[in-house]
């Protein structure tokens, strides 16, 4: 999968749910961590499956990803639109803030630096202990590789937005320059955005290719500065989706899509087939009103495409199954041409016969128009057949992440090795599904998940497939691969 | 005519009729309301034609003819002033549906409105609206009515005023508490999830799934208006004692219950029906607004 393009690019997702005060005097507020720490990539035209027990957080990432519930810390990064077409409000306070934020970077840098070495220190005492103080050290180091994870990722929300847009400008001198040529190309691309007559529109793409002249100008002044080398790898042009503002958001739900798990509850009673899943296509509008003829045929081919008969149009949704009413749920989710779809335990509360027909259903669409799927469910069956990777979670977190068939014969953690377990058997199954031992501890590294507290590393076991561990040798490459 | 029934029976069939259409269609066919609102249409026309209607004028009075049970000439009878209780009845019509139905249309506009934000976006809007309904309630309608009046002075429109702002907090409660539940439910998420505004989710997919409480509230809450208007009148703070108006005409007959009856039941029966016929349309209106209960 890792040659095709990646879509979204999630980085330490976070949702934390907070709880309202027990006590008045209480003063640290409470979460509830829904999500916590989740990194993965999503590609394009790939299905990926998260599985995991109910509760765990699946549903809640899935509504998260596509920012239907505001993530808390870490960034989503997505590349289905061309961020310089879409011009997100927070690219502004990027710009400007870029000679702040260089002053904390350098203050930052150094407290980076005093927690890699105390890490270091402690491995050199590790190495040269005896047993009795060997224990407390290897709790001082893990204490110490928290603290550093945990600065890692404030840091990375901090910088990397940055980088990303300025890339290796961030190393010249003067910073204010470097802001207020980025700004000024900011608004010109604005103003290209919003004017129509074309005499204006010249006068702007002139000026636009002269700031373009000098930013790059500035770049090839300082391109042999090994900084700028470095900085230059983080140009990006991932939009991140958990800074946009609310109205931004909204605008790209054009893109990003969710297939509801209950039929019944997800459609409005009030509302017809035709309101429902024209829905999207006037709030986006595409089509002037709903009485505009190319609107009603819009409807209607969606409807061709998941199975619906045309006379069900003027109908309402107690008078459909619950089969018919998932296809109406997909029509609606569909009806915008989305680029990512969020199936939320999408079969589940349907019969089984009912279940194939859905499945296939969505395969034949994936294929039709090029979707990427998020497949969230606690069906293992189902995921086995339709994913091409699975994610397994537990407790708000990923533990682990391979090709689908790998999660099948070579599971890892012992959390997705207890959910294989417990798989059901049939009596005249033709090949009883193995039990698998739960392993807790290998020589590389051990699995801390009954606390579910401690398990931050990935560890690729064999390619593309990573599991959630505890490394017993903090491998110093950990430290050195983030050199920024 | 009739082919024009017949073709929208075909278009209510295919269901391509639009939702007023479609609304307007299942009132035709319900009975119930078509006699509610058959009885508001002849209230109304009561109402605008009273003048013309009414055997004798609404002060006339005839102090040689004063109690007088129904004959010919009255046919329901005078009251202790000699005046024509018919004719009474009919001007009342004018008064007690003025008060009726404007009280409740701007009690409802304010605490539906009221009711709405608070039940949608909860927080600090929902706290701030509920205490402000929590105050209202503390203190009895009938006592805040009194207030009010009494602070403005006396006159219809006080009046008006006065009974509406003691429903506010009852719409909000009721509304805000529907809207809760309908908030919650997944097709309000999956509008967002398609990028509705919260404008286009409170109008489109909000409102119209609260309706039934509603719609039940405002018919109850004519009735209680118009006995309001009248207890204000009673303790002297509502319309002047010549105004002819029901709940007025209730009271002041109360003196005369033993001996001359007909003085409180013939403008109890006025008021009741037109309660009847606000409840049969109202819950006709709220049976076609529902697509479940149409198909039945």
């Amino acid at each position: 999968m890792s040659e095709s393009r990646v879509l979204l690019s999630i980085k330490n997702l976070q949702k934390y749910f907070p709880i309202p005060r027990k006590r008045f005097f209480q003063l640290r507020k409470e979460y509830v961590k829904a999500n916590d720490n989740i990194s993965l990539d999503i590609y394009e035209g790939e299905t990926l499956g998260i599985v995991g027990e109910s509760g765990c957080g699946k549903s809640t990432f899935g509504r998260t990803i596509i920012q239907l519930q505001q993530q808390t810390g870490g960034s989503s990064l997505y590349y289905g639109e061309d961020i310089y077409a879409f011009l997100p409000k927070y690219m502004r306070s990027i710009y400007r803030n870029i000679s702040k934020k260089s002053q904390k970077y350098e203050q930052d840098i150094v407290v980076q630096q005093n927690l890699k070495n105390n890490i270091l220190s402690i491995q050199t005492n590790l190495s040269k202990a005896d047993d009795a103080t060997q224990q407390l050290l290897k709790e001082q180091l893990n204490n110490a590789l928290e603290e550093y994870r945990l600065f890692r990722i404030t840091f990375e929300e901090d910088y990397f937005n940055t980088f990303r847009l300025i890339g290796g400008l961030a190393a010249y001198d003067d910073l204010n320059e470097v802001s207020k040529a980025f700004l000024k190309r900011d608004s010109l691309l604005r103003q290209q955005k919003r004017t129509i007559s074309s005499s204006r529109l010249e006068k702007i793409e002139v000026q636009l290719s002269q700031i373009e002249h000098h930013l790059s100008s500035l770049r090839t002044s300082i391109a042999d500065d090994p900084r700028f080398i470095k900085y230059d790898t983080f140009l990006d042009n991932g939009m991140d989706l958990s800074l946009l503002t609310r109205k931004e958001s909204r605008y790209l739900r054009k893109d990003l899509q969710i297939i509801f798990q209950d039929p019944y509850s997800s459609l409005d009673p009030r509302s017809k087939v035709s309101d429902i899943i024209g829905e999207g296509l006037l709030i986006h509008k595409r089509y002037p009103s709903s009485k505009d003829e190319g609107y009603k045929q819009a409807i209607l081919d969606i409807m061709r495409q998941c199975g619906l008969d045309d006379d069900y149009i003027h109908r309402y949704p107690h008078q459909f199954s619950g089969g018919q009413r998932q296809r109406i749920g997909i029509a609606r989710a569909l009806a915008l041409r989305p680029k990512f779809i969020v199936c939320d335990e999408a079969v589940s509360a349907l019969d089984v016969s009912i279940q194939s027909q859905i499945i296939n259903l969505l395969q034949e669409l994936k294929k039709e128009f090029k979707l990427t799927y998020l497949f969230i469910t606690h069906d293992l069956g189902v995921v086995r057949y339709i994913s091409n990777r699975i994610g397994v979670m537990y407790f708000g977190k990923l533990v682990e992440l391979a090709p689908a068939e790998d999660i099948f014969t070579n599971p890892q953690h012992p959390y997705t090795r207890q959910l294989l377990n417990a798989m059901p058997i049939l009596e005249d199954d033709y090949e009883a599904p193995k039990q698998w031992d739960i392993v807790f501890e290998t020589d590389q590294f051990s699995f801390q998940y009954q606390t579910g507290l401690t398990d931050d590393h990935w560890f690729e076991v064999t390619k593309d497939h990573f599991v959630a561990c505890t490394l017993h040798q903090v491998d110093s490459s950990i430290l050195k691969e983030e050199t920024v | 005519m009739m082919r024009k029934r017949e073709k929208l029976d075909q278009l209510a069939i295919s269901g391509a009729l639009t939702p007023w259409q479609e609304v307007r269609y299942a009132i035709s066919k319900d009975n119930r309301a078509l006699i509610g609102l058959a009885f508001i249409g002849l209230l109304f026309f009561i109402a605008v034609f009273a003048d013309v209607i009414a055997p004798y004028g609404m002060r006339e009075q005839n102090l040689q003819n004063v109690l007088q049970s129904p004959t010919w000439q009255h046919w329901l009878g005078t009251d202790d002033l000699g005046r024509d209780v018919l004719s009474r009845i009919i001007y009342g019509t004018r008064t007690s549906l003025i008060i009726g139905v404007s009280s409740v249309s701007i009690a409802l506009a304010i605490g539906g409105i009221l009711g709405l934000l608070s039940g949608y976006f909860k927080g600090v809007i929902d706290i701030i609206i509920m205490r402000f309904s929590d105050v209202l309630l503390a203190i009895p309608s009938i006592l805040l009515a009194i207030a009010i009046v009494a602070s403005f002075g006396s006159g219809m429109f006080n009046m008006i005023v006065a009974i509406a702002i003691g429903n506010i907090a009852i719409f909000a409660r009721i509304i805000r508490s529907s809207v809760m539940t309908i908030a919650e439910r997944q097709f309000i998420e999956a509008s967002h999830a398609l990028g509705s505004s919260h404008l286009r989710i409170l109008v489109k997919h909000i409102l119209p799934n609260v309706l039934s409480p509603i719609i039940v509230q405002s018919s109850l809450g004519i009735a209680f208006a118009i006995l309001s208007a009248a207890g204000l009148g009673f303790i002297g703070l509502g319309l002047e004692a010549s105004v002819a108006e029901w709940g007025l005409m209730l009271s002041s007959g109360r003196a005369y219950i033993r001996t001359q009856t007909y003085l409180t039941i013939y403008p109890g029966v006025a008021i009741m029906l037109t309660i009847l016929a606000f409840n049969m349309l109202g819950d006709g209106i709220r049976d076609a607004f529902d697509p479940k209960m149409r198909d039945r």
